[in-house]
């Protein structure tokens, strides 16, 4: 089998200066001092891939892994120190799209500068240029100084030449987050015609439903390295996981936090609320919950006196402010006798219909006419809702409901 | 990206024209500002060293001028431009891959349009001033054939040097300067000889070392049948010239060539 793209073993390293030494004197200087002052660390580090003809490739990682450092490679633009880099046929790199445009050339001289910049003779221009120009939509403006563009027009004008290039191996950067809805559903159009021709593309994102959808293999960049590699449903999962479990340490690290913190905690402390945790259907501690999901909180208690008719209540935030509930136990009317020494009280909610964000917990305790606080925790818990049962994300809850048609119509369609 | 060499050679035109048609736009006089610059330096010229200073020539002062303040205008400012070449482009350098000698060369292709354009008018003072030619005008391409080689070499060196010390752009100022008035510009070469006292000899060979004063010269054998350009020049002053061109464009190349790697790095 031919590999279009065979990247193997890869590394290069950057210096990391503060400032980069554009002066005579320091350079003189560094050369003497044999320029131990710079710290070297691999941008890119065994790096190893290849890629298929006809094959859609992804790479994802968080901003800084190395994504754009990768592409540089590929393109030429930057040498490896290490390993070798191999790639077969012509290669159009969508990455900042416009980037040899002259702002005081019109619209029609940058589509010939820019085209000849990215390999086209000038006969495969004339022969493009309607295509270019209508692909960008921009018919009325072709022969406007281009520094009178919108940056829509821009974009759209960079996106039109990079595509039109014809290439074997076209790059895509997280380009398509630009534009309006309209021209992105153009570009990805062009993109899948390009894919159904056969065509190689490698296609750089962090958005993962993105690359889901137009990739079958992917690697996973991180700090440089190659995290993870495979089928693209097993490198997303691999992905997702982990930027899970750091979600997890940050939500757990901030719950800790919490219970240092003081500013948002009052009363009189009679009765004292120790402890908070959110446990998940199989008495698990968890930070994070899926709509629909089983829901309870366990809220740990040290009454130091006998105290009558305490009344125990909660309340659920989101992020924005939004305050979604606020019940207590005299509302629901389970106020105990009296309480003393240790204990605690659970408050369930059998299938949580908060819909995805991050939410702040309240918990506290108050006499029974509640204008006595003994222990306030306000909005001191975070969790976090993902996806769950539902496709819904207007609004604040989700509501188990039906729909139903009255009148003439068709089929149901999902 | 394998690039043809037929659409290198489209690039290079490309980058050319564009390098020119930014180099007008927006003005009012546009390509005329070529001509009228050179033009007004030499009406100061003339005045100061014809009039005042009476700098004595064979030729008209204007024409004598002008055979060599039009090629060292085409070197400065080629110099100058090519310094700035690369980071001006850093965005494209950073972004795209194609061969980065295209753009000094572009820039030093632009600059040599315009100096060819002011020759034309060099003729036709020289025609005003009923100077004849001769077959010494077939010196011409060849003089501006090493002019060209020369300045391409030095051109590659400050185009690379300046993406990592901008301190380039002040050492070109003064080293223009000094290099500007040791050469037979505004004065004849002769001068030195006959005008430097006893026991600077030394200055005068370091003078005849320079290899733009074999060059100038040359424009002026060109143009000029008059003393001291009655003859073809001496076969070693081409010789000389030619070597330094050829020395000039191999080490400019192979500099830029090894630090061409590193450009998109440290721009």
């Amino acid at each position: 089998m031919q590999f279009i793209v065979d990247c193997k073993t890869v590394g290069i390293q950057f210096r990391r200066y503060q400032e980069k030494n554009r002066m005579l004197r320091w350079a003189v200087i560094d050369s003497v001092r044999k320029r131990q002052k710079h710290e070297k660390f691999w941008a890119l580090h065994d790096v190893s891939f290849t890629v298929k003809q006809g094959e859609t490739f992804g790479i994802i990682g968080e901003n800084g892994s190395g994504k754009s450092t990768l592409l540089k490679l590929l393109t030429g633009i930057i040498k490896p120190d290490l390993g070798s880099i191999s790639v077969k046929g012509k290669i159009s790199a969508l990455l900042e799209l416009g980037a040899g445009f002259q702002p005081d050339l019109t619209g029609r001289e940058n589509i010939f500068l820019n085209g000849s910049i990215m390999g086209l003779s000038r006969d495969e221009i004339i022969k493009r240029f309607d295509e270019i120009v209508g692909f960008s939509e921009l018919e009325k403006f072709v022969d406007t100084p281009i520094k009178h563009y919108s940056s829509g027009m821009y974009m759209r004008l960079g996106f039109s030449i990079a595509i039109n290039v014809d290439p074997d191996i076209l790059l895509i950067d997280e380009v398509l987050a630009v534009g309006d809805q309209s021209f992105q559903q153009k570009c990805m159009d062009k993109i899948r015609d390009f894919k159904r021709k056969g065509k190689t593309i490698i296609f750089v994102s962090h958005d993962l439903t993105a690359v889901g959808k137009l990739c079958s293999r992917a690697i996973w960049l991180n700090f440089g390295k190659v995290a993870a590699r495979g089928t693209v449903q097993r490198v997303i999962d691999f992905y997702r996981q982990n930027v899970q479990d750091q979600e997890e340490a940050r939500l757990k690290a901030e719950h800790e936090d919490s219970e240092l913190e003081l500013e948002q905690r009052w009363g009189s402390r009679v009765v004292e609320i120790n402890k908070v945790e959110f446990l998940d259907e199989f008495d698990q501690k968890q930070h994070q919950f899926r709509t629909g999901d089983p829901f309870r909180v366990r809220i740990a208690y040290q009454a130091h006196s006998r105290i009558e008719k305490p009344v125990f209540g909660i309340a659920i935030h989101r992020n924005d402010g939004t305050h979604v509930n606020g019940p207590n136990t005299k509302f629901a009317n389970t106020v105990p006798e009296y309480i003393e020494g240790k204990g605690a009280v659970y408050y369930e909610i059998k299938s949580l219909p908060l819909l995805p964000g991050t939410y702040y917990f309240t918990a506290v305790v108050y006499n029974y006419e509640c204008n006595h606080p003994y222990d306030h925790h306000d909005q001191m818990f975070p969790f976090q809702v993902i996806p769950g049962c539902t496709e819904e994300e207007y609004g604040v809850v989700w509501i188990p409901s039906t729909w139903r048609y009255e009148g003439n119509h068709g089929k149901i369609i999902s | 990206m394998p690039l043809t060499r037929r659409n290198h050679w489209e690039l290079l035109v490309n980058f050319t024209t564009r390098n020119l048609k930014l180099k007008y736009k927006g003005s009012i006089l546009g390509f005329l500002w070529s001509l009228i610059t050179p033009l007004l330096q030499m009406l100061i010229y003339t005045i100061v060293f014809s009039l005042i200073i009476r700098v004595e020539t064979n030729q008209p002062f204007a024409v004598f001028l002008l055979t060599t303040q039009l090629p060292w205008i085409f070197f400065a400012s080629s110099l100058q431009m090519g310094a700035g070449s690369i980071v001006e482009h850093s965005n494209l350098v950073k972004k795209v891959y194609f061969p980065r000698e295209l753009i000094p060369i572009s820039t030093l292709m632009s600059n040599m349009i315009s100096f060819l354009i002011t020759l034309l008018v060099l003729a036709v003072f020289l025609i005003c001033y009923n100077q004849t030619f001769t077959a010494h005008i077939l010196l011409l391409p060849l003089a501006i054939c090493l002019l060209a080689a020369f300045t391409m070499g030095l051109t590659f060196i400050t185009s690379c040097l300046a993406i990592f010390f901008r301190d380039i752009f002040h050492i070109l100022e003064v080293l223009l300067l000094f290099w500007f008035w040791s050469l037979p510009i505004v004065y004849p070469l002769e001068y030195l000889h006959k005008n430097l006292p006893e026991g600077y000899l030394w200055l005068e060979r370091l003078y005849k070392m320079n290899p733009m004063v074999e060059i100038l010269e040359l424009f002026r054998f060109a143009f000029f049948n008059t003393k001291p350009y009655e003859n073809w020049p001496p076969l070693k002053y081409i010789l000389y010239a030619s070597i330094w061109a050829l020395v000039s464009l191999m080490a400019g190349y192979w500099l830029f060539k090894k630090l061409e790697p590193r450009f998109a790095r440290e721009i």
